[in-house]
């Protein structure tokens, strides 16, 4: 069980997930597939927000603190084989239920690699399926995974490891155990499938670039961001171009087969078996994980740059035109640079304070953020706010606070005031003695709501492993014992102060339409600096050959 | 990096199927000793899932249909109260009443301040949200199991006790007007299917997007939204789920003590049925164009078969379709340069026809006469292929799949007889999924197949890249026209 701390929008492995064979249920396809034929829309989970104002009454009512004491928490039941190599097994048994999961976590990725080879990097992660394996080419492995019920997912980790994932009925798993040895020792990586591969890849990419949804807004300004925090010739900030085409061009057969040699080796390879598993399926994984070669160990080779301070403290902004927006979307970030690595301690109080300042990220209203930005002044759609520690992993030492908000054209200058003003409030005066009540008791309570099956488990269990960690046995029980102890307030506040007072590096990045006046408007802040206004269309010439330069 | 989504569209059929499934359902007997409150009628005891807790369906005296799956995995607590309250009941001048209203529920009631609810359920640490479709409006709510009490007085009172007044209402209608920038209006893509879809529903409930037209949105009403919760937030209009570690008498007893003086019938029944004649779009193309690169089309295939079976025999069409040397439809199509997606299914709503639908994504490069062809091509194909026991074990297993991952969670399981109880009025019935693969023959499901998918009936709405069709600001003028 991890600590307390609110991560921004990633939910571990699954977020980079990018071959799966997966089966959804009726109500996720029912509602995706309607796409022509009816439409859903939620209020709760994207906010409110509009050209109107007016006055809330005040919330008087208390949490309600539950005893979680009288609850039965098992401990995380794991065993540890150690194979001969210098690599682990962990089976993580659950008797009920009949499925059983596989995860094979390869110490080799992203970071061990040099950078140049990023795009082929992640064709070779993809195709050790999509490339076909053993005897199969990939129409024959997909129809044999498909019609056995086999969802197989490849995948590079937040700490750029190479990582699959293989789940069955139990009754399948001899048939899996035989594909996945394919797919890892036999992996063929065919000439056509790769050109498929491109060609979705070109598609893909063609179609972020016209810009049309907010998800696709928002990687533009995922993007400017990173530029203005770090600089433009910072590994993240060429992340779409990756998939552009002088990149693709890249990307050949011969490399693939070069990386995946390098990326399948057992030395440091952890493995977890869960689900309803016996000592007969333990043992078939351990055969399976003596074939894989032991090569020389590796370690990271580099790291991301880390934030660089600018010389002055201003908010500096880039502000991205498009000119068929008739709102704006906007990340308003204060990188810390010089947070390190916290420690637990730190992370529960970071949890709290950002459970005062933006509940839940936003998603339940009533916190400082949603209630200025929503509540109060009726400016934004769907207004969150997050705490990162560990905003440019696997470079640990610099965090982040990230907050997004909407604002139609006309009310910028008044969003950006707000959003700021409500920052400075929460960073000089820090929270109160009931807030700190509220959400030491919300988060306990957060806690007896949540649903774990074995497979939840083992993501968790995962994360531990990519991070080199095993997990604390006494798992919910510590996290909650933590959290009732924090109640002197003067603590919590003291670690915002000290961490603000380390030095932040605040940027705003929005896509959006605002005129010229507002611009000068938004120029006249003071403290704001305005470092780029960008047409949409001119950051689409530039990646469409390559990124910059 | 993109992800996979070749691979997971082509298994959205078979995925349909699969989460539709159940091995062992039975109606168990009611036992003798359970105490009900009064006016409480149990009506089923089942279990759709070999191996889930068992469900118990019960109704109020006031008629609210109530299913409780007690299950002690977890200390979450899962409580969904579904209303037939989608856009569909709306009318034309009154669109997006019923999204615009889901938002209205988490303000103020006539016995709580503004910001309540949210306060309170933050409080016990639990996570709300809720969800408005063409079909129906749903609140859902997670929380620890010990808060079960405070929760059921929440939820209790905004369905009981809604405040409609302002600045609230006005606010909200802001906030909705927002919304609608956000989702549709800044969206090419979007903002085009909302006029493809006034142009090929006209005169259907079907018409308006869920979140409402322009006009309506801006000029709603206080009054019109009293009415609409007057005539369609009745205890009738309602079905409560609950799933948690509860003892089921205990639960039972405390839905009924706070929801047993919810009053009201709902007043207008079955109003939402389209009346249009389907042969007046049938052979048409209702397309223009946007500033997308991304196209879409789907043919829509009007049928009056509102069946169970139909949702299976679609998957068993899909799987077939899919099942070549060459891989699955949606490869080939890749491969061929046809389309970067494609998929198959049946359309779920209420009381009215439900069109067989066939979608596609196409690049700018690519042409929808050759998409259209090779598909209907292919389905001429896959409709004369026999149904072999190897098929249908394959089915079966697909299934059997599925069903082990529903079975997993308490709320998984619960939203999986949600959808089955509110579509239809059987929890159970995803049970009949095994009988009716086991029993289909080829002949059977050819005659299914001629019908649901006569090429004569079929119409085709798009939104493709600029130049290849009308600019959609221009469409409804010419479509006028015509």
């Amino acid at each position: 069980m991890k600590d307390f701390v609110m991560l921004p929008a990633r939910k571990k492995n699954k977020a980079f997930a990018c071959n799966s064979v997966a089966i959804k249920t009726l109500t996720t396809l029912a509602f995706s597939g309607l796409v022509f034929a009816a439409s859903d829309a939620s209020a709760q989970d994207s906010g409110a927000g509009g050209a109107l104002t007016n006055q809330r009454p005040v919330v008087v009512s208390k949490p309600v603190p539950l005893n979680w004491r009288s609850i039965n928490w098992p401990s995380l039941n794991y065993a540890r084989t150690p194979v001969v190599g210098g690599a682990a097994l962990y089976s993580i048994y659950a008797e009920t239920g009949k499925k059983i999961r596989l995860d094979l976590l390869f110490e080799t990725g992203v970071y061990s690699l040099p950078r140049a080879l990023r795009t082929n990097l992640a064709a070779t992660i993809d195709m050790f399926l999509l490339g076909g394996a053993g005897a199969r080419n990939y129409e024959e492995l997909q129809k044999f995974l498909a019609d056995n019920g086999i969802q197989v997912s490849t995948t590079t980790t937040q700490l750029g490891q190479f990582h699959i994932s293989i789940e069955m009925l139990s009754t399948d798993f001899p048939l899996a155990m035989a594909a996945l040895e394919d797919m890892l020792l036999r992996p063929r990586f065919d000439r056509d499938a790769l050109e498929i591969w491109k060609m979705e890849q070109a598609d893909a990419f063609q179609g972020l670039l016209d810009g049309g949804n907010s998800r696709k807004q928002g990687r533009f300004v995922e993007q400017e961001a990173i530029r203005l925090a770090f600089g433009s010739q910072h590994y993240f900030a060429h992340s779409l171009a990756r998939m552009s085409k002088p990149e693709l061009e890249k990307v050949s057969q011969d490399k693939l087969r070069q990386i995946a040699g390098l990326l399948v080796n057992r030395a440091g390879l952890n493995v977890v078996l869960s689900g309803n598993i016996n000592s007969k399926l333990e043992q078939s994984v351990v055969q399976l994980m003596k074939k894989i070669p032991r090569l020389t160990p590796v370690t990271y080779a580099w790291l991301p740059e880390r934030v660089q301070r600018p010389e002055n403290n201003k908010l500096r902004m880039t502000i991205i035109r498009k000119a068929d927006l008739s709102q704006a979307t906007l990340t308003l970030r204060y990188y810390l640079p010089n947070i390190g690595k916290m420690n637990r301690i730190e992370r529960t109080r970071m949890t709290l304070l950002r459970e005062v300042f933006s509940a839940s990220g936003g998603v339940i209203g009533n916190d400082r953020f949603s209630k200025a930005m929503r509540a109060d002044s009726g400016i934004s759609y769907g207004p969150h706010a997050s705490f990162d520690p560990e905003s440019i992993e696997p470079n640990t030492n610099t965090g982040s606070w990230r907050l997004n908000f909407q604002s139609p054209n006309e009310r910028l200058i008044e969003a950006v005031k707000l959003a700021t003003k409500t920052w400075d409030s929460f960073t000089s005066k820090g929270i109160t003695q009931e807030e700190l009540e509220n959400a030491r008791i919300s988060r306990i309570n957060t806690t007896l709501a949540t649903e774990q099956t074995v497979f939840d488990k083992v993501d968790d269990f995962l994360e531990d492993l990519e991070a080199r960690v095993l997990p604390n046995p006494l798992g919910v029980e510590g996290s909650l014992v933590r959290l009732e102890q924090e109640k002197d307030l003067s603590a919590v506040n003291q670690l915002l102060f000290s961490q603000i007072n380390a030095g932040t590096v605040p940027i705003l990045v929005m896509i959006g339409n605002p005129s010229e006046a507002t611009i000068t408007e938004l120029r006249a802040i003071p403290g704001v600096e305005i470092s780029k206004v960008v047409a949409f269309e001119d950051l689409v010439k530039e990646l469409i050959e390559g990124g910059p330069k | 990096m993109k992800c996979g989504s070749a691979l997971r569209t082509s298994l959205v059929g078979i995925s349909l199927l699969c989460s539709s499934v159940a091995v062992s359902s039975r109606i168990q007997a009611a036992p003798a000793q359970m105490r009900l409150p009064s006016g409480v009628t149990l009506l089923a005891i089942g279990q759709a899932i070999e191996g889930a807790p068992t469900v118990y369906k019960f109704k109020l005296a006031n008629g609210l249909k109530v299913l409780i799956l007690p299950d002690s995995r977890n200390p979450l607590a899962t409580l969904r109260v579904k209303l037939d309250a989608g856009s569909n009941r709306e009318k034309l001048g009154t669109t997006g009443l019923a999204h615009f209203f889901e938002h209205m529920m988490f303000r103020k009631t006539q016995v709580t301040s503004e910001g309540h609810y949210d306060r309170v359920l933050a409080g016990v640490g639990g996570r709300g949200n809720a969800a408005t479709s063409t079909d129906y409006v749903v609140y859902e709510s997670s929380f620890p199991g010990p808060a079960l009490d405070k929760m059921l007085e929440l939820e209790s009172q905004r369905f009981k006790l809604l405040d409609l007044q302002d600045p609230y209402f006005t606010t909200e209608k802001g906030a909705v007007i927002s919304e609608r920038r956000l989702r549709y209006e800044n969206d090419p893509l979007q903002r085009g299917m909302e006029i493809i879809r006034r142009t090929a529903y006209k005169s259907t409930p079907y018409e308006w997007l869920t979140i409402g037209t322009k006009v309506d949105v801006e000029q709603m009403s206080i009054e019109e939204a009293r009415t609409f919760y007057r005539d369609f937030y009745t205890p009738d209009n309602a079905q409560l789920f609950l799933g948690g570690p509860f003892n089921v008498e205990n639960a039972l007893q405390k839905i009924n003590d706070a929801f047993s003086d919810w009053n009201g019938r709902a007043k207008i029944q079955g109003a939402r049925r389209s009346e249009r004649a389907e042969q007046s779009v049938a052979g048409k193309d209702f397309v223009c164009s946007e500033s997308v690169f991304e196209e879409q089309h789907t043919l829509q295939f009007p049928s009056e078969d509102n069946s169970y079976r139909s949702n299976i025999l679609i998957q068993v069409l899909l799987q077939i379709l899919n099942d070549s040397p060459d891989g699955t439809m949606q490869r080939r199509m890749t491969k061929q340069k046809l389309a970067t997606s494609f998929g198959l299914f049946k359309t779920t709503w209420q009381k009215t026809s439900q069109p067989y639908v066939a979608w596609f994504k196409l690049n700018r490069q690519q042409n929808w006469p050759a998409a259209s062809d090779y598909f209907f091509k292919e389905l001429q194909k896959a409709l004369s292929r026999p149904i072999t026991p190897e098929l249908k074990k394959i089915l079966l297993k697909q299934q059997e799949v599925e069903e082990a991952e529903v079975a997993q969670k308490m709320s998984s399981l619960v939203e999986f007889y949600e959808w089955n109880e509110f579509f239809y009025g059987d929890f159970q019935i995803s049970a009949q999924t095994k009988k009716i693969i086991e029993s289909l023959t080829s002949k059977e499901f050819q005659a299914w197949g001629r019908d649901a998918f006569s090429q004569k009936k079929a119409f085709h709405m798009g939104v493709t890249a600029p130049g290849k069709a009308i600019p959609c600001g221009d469409f409804e003028k010419t479509a006028a026209l015509k």
